[in-house]
């Protein structure tokens, strides 16, 4: 479960975000609405305990993530926190299964090979297993992060724009396999997007305003 | 996956600057090792040669140039004293033995002393075949001779005139091999022994050819000595007996352990300017190491901030730029020692078919491990100011400059 008790995400004094609150039950999805510059980064990366916020508190499982060390956080974001960006998502010098398993490594759990080829043959990507992730396009390469995101099974994904480059086709099916993929290991799904191509349902939908 | 996977896959993306790095310090390591081994085998080597000897009386000249001549045989003699004079010097009772030497000639190359079985005794030879040379024109081989020349026992052998390998011959004058030593490590194993007598005999004669040897002959009728090899009684005499000698006599007194002293502080100078230089190497290694982590960085904070994302600590990040240093210190360090170590292999090689002369591996000593443990020591260093920056890198703000 996660619960957002009366967060102002920011910088420095800059507040970018109010969301009084917000509570997700897992398997449940959120939707971020935003214009660019509205502060859905900003608010991702205070979910994902990354951006200390400046007032309020965010609760993963009943555990403050801002009261914790940073090690602490570290640790509860590579085991219990999947992020998917809309670029950038892998380490290049790596090959796709090795970007696959690099967040379970990190983050000192179990690298479940089993596991990472069930995902993979999900998201479609299992003939590219041995391939250098910078020999592969960036749809597959987003397929391959959401595929490291579930690795470690958490029990909050968030997807940053994660539709933004792709095309109308590869749109419709990412969403498909998040929400899926999601709905069957229980984990709250929070996807932040100014895409008007995004119309399906979600459990609970926050409107941001530009205020930058 | 595994840290070792995260490291080599990182190096792989980008081997150039890593090679060349691994290189530059490969180079200095190997460079300060062979020097060591060279230092080692070089003085190991003399050690060995001049031991028990504490002065070399010859002719009239340079004392280093005696100390070459009589003791390494490296260089030609500053001139003869005659047996006479050294037959009283050797009374003197500030002496406890002397070991008179005859030079002239050679055998391909090996040269062959006119002198006494204290010689041999006297560099711990053992006859592997044969025994000693008892009566003028019978010859002893030392073991490099005996293996380059192969000759054996009951061969007749010729000398050629002079100390390096001629076509002089001295054909009316065969000595007769009566024995082979085996391996000393020393000077001796490239030698051929004889009796002072041989040297005289074939000398007896001028070369008629030879208008200076003529004119010498006639002015030096009586028999001579190239030098005699002197054994204290008493610490006393280092003191009385070099002067004694050069302000009474025709002769000349040299100190081994004197000359070799001033041989290695010039030669000394060489080496560790070499030293130095391998040393500057290492440093540049560690400097290439430290340019090349900190670019990497640059090129690598999104992998950095990414990592952290997935749940890497800032210790695990730190621990990753610094093993990756570590890891290219250590390549560095073996293949350093590895090129020494080869290089030993070669020069052993170079020098036995070149010059005849033993030159044995010394591999590693104790004294080369705290050069690697320098290099290892200043890659760490390099890897920390790099390892700080990625430390403390703010994951939000680089995020955002990135995507």
């Amino acid at each position: 479960m996660l619960t957002i008790r009366n967060l102002q995400a920011g910088y420095h004094d800059h507040i970018v975000v109010n969301l009084p609150d917000l509570t997700l039950q897992s398997g449940q999805t959120c939707l971020i609405k935003g214009l660019s510059g509205s502060g859905k980064t900003t608010l991702l990366q205070t979910l994902a305990g990354l951006l200390r916020p400046l007032k309020g508190c965010v609760l993963l499982g009943g555990q403050d993530l801002h009261q914790m060390t940073e090690s602490q956080r570290d640790r509860v974001r590579g085991a219990s926190i999947g992020i998917v960006f809309q670029t950038l998502n892998l380490i290049k010098s790596l090959s796709v299964i090795e970007n696959i398993l690099l967040g379970a490594y990190l983050s000192g759990q179990v690298q479940d090979l089993d596991l990472a080829h069930t995902l993979m043959e999900k998201l479609g990507i299992a003939d590219l297993k041995t391939r250098q992730a910078t020999d592969i396009s960036q749809g597959q390469a987003q397929r391959v992060a959401i595929a490291r995101a579930l690795m470690t099974s958490p029990s909050l994904l968030l997807a940053d724009e994660p539709t933004s480059s792709l095309d109308d086709h590869a749109c419709a099916q990412t969403l498909t396999l998040l929400r899926s993929l999601c709905q069957d290991s229980g984990t709250i799904l929070i996807i932040s997007s100014h895409d008007n191509r995004i119309r399906d349902s979600f459990d609970q939908t926050i409107h941001l305003g530009a205020t930058a | 996956m595994t840290l070792s996977t995260l490291i080599i896959s990182n190096l792989r993306f980008k081997p150039l600057t890593a090679i060349f790095n691994v290189l530059l310090l490969a180079m200095g390591i190997a460079m300060i090792l062979t020097l060591s081994h060279l230092d080692r085998q070089l003085s190991g080597r003399m050690t060995k040669d001049l031991k028990g000897i504490d002065l070399v009386v010859s002719g009239k000249g340079s004392p280093l140039q005696i100390i070459l001549s009589t003791l390494f045989h490296l260089d030609i003699p500053t001139g003869n004293i005659p047996a006479e004079e050294a037959t009283t010097l050797a009374k003197n009772t500030l002496i406890k033995s002397v070991i008179p030497m005859a030079l002239g000639d050679n055998f391909q190359g090996f040269r062959i002393i006119g002198t006494t079985n204290a010689y041999i005794d006297h560099y711990g030879g053992k006859f592997a075949q044969g025994h000693a040379a008892i009566n003028s024109m019978e010859a002893v081989l030392g073991s490099e001779a005996a293996r380059v020349s192969g000759a054996h026992i009951g061969d007749k052998i010729v000398g050629a005139h002079g100390l390096v390998n001629s076509d002089d011959l001295h054909t009316d004058f065969p000595y007769t091999v009566t024995g082979i030593l085996t391996p000393t490590g020393t000077v001796l194993d490239r030698v051929v022994i004889t009796p002072v007598a041989s040297v005289w005999h074939v000398h007896e004669h001028p070369d008629a050819d030879d208008p200076e040897d003529v004119i010498y002959k006639q002015e030096h009728p009586e028999n001579e000595l190239t030098a005699l090899l002197v054994t204290y009684k008493s610490p006393l005499a280092a003191a009385q007996l070099p002067r004694l000698i050069n302000k009474n006599s025709s002769m000349q007194a040299a100190s081994p352990a004197f000359e070799v002293a001033r041989l290695t502080r010039l030669m000394g100078t060489g080496s560790e300017l070499l030293s130095a230089f391998g040393v500057i190497l290492i440093g540049f290694a560690a400097f290439g190491f430290f340019v090349t982590l900190n670019t990497a960085i640059n090129d690598r904070l999104h992998d950095i901030a990414l990592m952290r994302v997935l749940g890497a600590t800032r210790q695990t990040i730190f621990g990753l730029i610094v093993s990756e240093a570590m890891l290219l210190g250590g390549l560095g360090s073996i293949l350093g020692s590895v090129l020494a170590l080869a290089f030993q292999a070669g020069a052993a090689w170079y020098v036995e078919t070149i010059y005849h002369m033993t030159l044995p591996p010394t591999g590693i000593s104790a004294q080369d491990i705290w050069i690697i443990l320098l290099a290892l020591v200043l890659s760490l260093l390099s890897a920390i100011l790099p390892a700080i920056r990625a430390y403390r890198l703010i994951i939000p703000r680089t995020l955002s400059r990135l995507s």
